[in-house]
């Protein structure tokens, strides 16, 4: 009878897929990168993104498949990225699937977009990775002006961390500590992340949106748990140091208001995220256990007439320390401009500097269309500071960038 | 006196005729203009060198209980599918949201936005929004002179914003011909400059000629020498169109 009903299902969901027809779309990039400091050839890889999605009535189902091949390395690499189905019913969207949600308001430094891990690898290209989550959507009003999102992300991921020439300078092990392992969360229900979101828009000047949320999940790296013997057997050592992935509950809030200031400027728009992380270890008693913090940020959008789009941003980080030390404060700047020269060329930059260390980072880089999909880009990278500090460990790693893309 | 009479009967004929500009964009104004429209929007991005990209969009309008909304959706060309703008106008206020399914995030933008470029064409966003008309109300307008084209007579009005309207432009020139109350040409000027010209190339009438719809324009940027050609197409007027359509769930809807 289960069999029976399996392959009733299987002719069901082949009839709909084969009646949907199918759309496919992707793309095919080629980047070559040198590194500023020596001119080596620092990024050297080819992309082929193939996308496939059904739509019907009431639902959707999408995937992507990424060929890469890194020339630097010579690996050849496949991956599925986003994969999910969407039913719609009719006041919520309920989607299963590998699935990328951005959350907040900020594009520059957003504390509040925490849900999916980050590839790091290489910092300059960070890009969320699809996760497995059920994500369903509530909109209460015809209107669409209040939205109640939920995410159950039931395994763990973590960010991959940055690699190669990006990597931190290894850190001197403990005395008696000779090798290191990570333990990640039990694949089990219990170590899932759970996230709640509700928005509002509303009509205060020229529109307000309103959010609220709260995640309860993980940090994204590993931190010391502690050291524990090589071999049980031999308990005065070796030993072995302990990372794990620490517990964090963050809540926060967000705002977006457009606004005009009479005879001065019309039409600015203010973004806002604040957020708050609670930990395990409140007080920062213990040191195997990472410590509450807090982080907010403002960003000011304005468009000149005639000029570039720009985007002001100040971030605000205070992390706590172990016991008995004081918290640390960190500031950062940024600024983000993007300007339509014509209808091919788009000239854009961004540059965030560390007010807390006087580390930063300097992207300038520009866009040219040269035909319908086909589009090319130049960039720069420039990491200044002393050493240590956030940017300045990359001080070395400046880039210069060419990428070609043709999508379909 | 037979010839006094029939100078007579023209000189007030002519001035039965004469309308002042305000009376002539009362007229453009007074064309009925559809509740709702939904159909696809072909523009064609024309470089000083003639090489062209080209840009397809469906849109969605609708106007009901003072409210004015429209959602646009790029499907053409595949790196910009899928990207979404809505606005809604209401009270004097206008909200307009941007959806990048690049970002996955529909972002509220910012007012000054209107009249920068739209995605690259010589359209501005707020030309986009105003393609069914000005709002005549927000100007003082002005009959320049009258001309004869193909035996037509047209008005050239000049119509200047009032103070305190924010405008994109400090004054538009209009071609009015008197036998369709519909523009088929305006001026725009920046800082007294002319900066772009508007061509209704192709006016077509729908619902059996109660509605008079241009359907191939060209914006003309006198300035830089780029232009863009816009073609409605499939445009269906008058049709039902859910309020859903105009939300952030939709823009996000692939």
């Amino acid at each position: 009878m289960k069999n029976i009903r399996l392959f009733a299902l299987f002719l069901t969901l082949t009839a709909a897929l084969a009646l949907a027809q199918p759309q496919f779309s992707g793309s095919l990039q080629t980047g070559f990168g040198l590194r500023t400091q020596d001119l080596a050839l620092s990024l050297d890889r080819t992309r082929f993104d193939l996308g496939v999605s059904y739509d019907l009535d009431d639902a959707a189902f999408t995937a992507e498949l990424r060929f890469a091949y890194d020339a630097r390395t010579r690996t050849p690499g496949f991956s599925l990225g986003e994969a999910y189905a969407t039913l719609f019913l009719p006041s919520v969207d309920l989607s299963v699937g590998r699935e990328v949600v951005a959350w907040g308001r900020l594009d520059l430094l957003s504390p509040l977009d925490a849900l999916n891990p980050r590839d790091l690898s290489n910092p300059l290209d960070q890009e969320k990775l699809p996760v497995a989550m059920v994500h369903a959507t509530v909109y209460p009003d015809a209107e669409g002006r209040y939205q109640l999102e939920a995410v159950w992300i039931p395994l763990f991921t973590p960010s991959t961390a940055p690699a190669g020439e990006w990597a931190p300078p290894p850190q001197p092990l403990p005395p008696g500590v000779t090798q290191v392992r990570v333990e990640e969360p039990a694949a089990e229900l219990a170590s899932g992340t759970f996230g709640l979101r509700a928005t509002a828009s509303l009509d205060v000047l020229e529109g307000l949106d309103l959010g609220g949320q709260v995640v309860y999940g993980y940090f994204p790296f590993p931190s010391p748990q502690g050291v524990e013997p090589v071999d049980p057997a031999q308990p005065a050592g070796p030993f072995r140091l302990v990372l794990g992935y620490d517990r964090r509950t963050l809540a926060g809030a967000d705002f977006a208001l457009a606004f005009s200031i009479p005879g001065v400027a019309e039409g600015l728009v203010l973004r806002g995220e604040a957020a708050y992380a609670f930990t395990g270890d409140p007080e920062g008693a213990d040191p195997n256990v990472q410590n509450p913090y807090a982080e907010g940020g403002l960003a000011l959008e304005y468009a000149w007439s005639g000029g570039p789009t720009t985007v002001l941003a100040y971030d605000l980080k205070w992390q706590k320390a172990d016991a008995p030390g004081k918290g640390a404060w960190t500031q950062t700047l940024g600024l983000m401009a993007r300007y339509e020269y014509d209808e091919r060329l788009t000239l854009q930059g961004a540059w965030l500097h560390t007010i807390s260390d006087g580390s930063g980072l300097v992207r300038p880089g520009l866009e040219y269309a040269f035909a319908d999909g086909v589009t090319g880009r130049l960039s720069a990278a420039f990491f200044y500071g002393a050493d240590g500090t956030r940017f300045g460990v990359w001080r070395g790693n400046g880039e210069l960038r060419t990428e070609l893309a043709y999508s379909f | 006196m037979r010839k006094v009479l029939t100078a007579a009967l023209l000189f007030s004929a002519s001035l039965a005729l004469a309308l002042s500009g305000e009376e002539v964009m009362q007229k453009v104004d007074a064309h009925p203009s559809p509740s709702s429209m939904q159909g696809t929007m072909v523009m064609q991005l024309i470089g000083k060198q003639g090489k062209v990209l080209t840009r397809e969009i469906q849109v969605w309008s609708k106007k009901a209980d003072g409210e004015e909304r429209m959602l646009i959706k790029f499907v053409a060309p595949a790196d910009v599918k899928g990207t979404a703008f809505l606005t809604i106008k209401k009270d004097g206020k206008e909200e307009m949201k941007l959806y990048l399914p690049a970002l996955k995030r529909v972002r509220r933008i910012a007012g000054s936005q209107k009249k920068g470029s739209f995605m690259g064409s010589d359209f501005s966003y707020d030309d986009i929004s105003n393609l069914s008309g000005m709002k005549i109300e927000d100007y003082t307008h002005e009959l320049l002179r009258t001309e004869n084209q193909g035996g037509v007579e047209v008005y050239v009005v000049e119509s200047t914003p009032k103070p305190g309207v924010d405008s994109s432009y400090s004054k538009q020139i209009v071609w009015v011909p008197a036998d369709t109350f519909v523009p088929t040409r305006i001026e725009f000027y920046k800082k007294g400059k002319l900066y772009k010209v508007l061509t209704n190339r192709e006016v077509k009438p729908f619902a059996d000629g109660k509605y008079l719809i241009p359907t191939l324009l060209e914006m003309e940027n006198v300035q830089s020498g780029h232009k863009t050609v816009l073609e409605q197409k499939d445009l269906q007027l008058d049709v039902p169109i859910d309020d859903a359509v105009f939300t952030e769930r939709f823009m996000k809807k692939r």
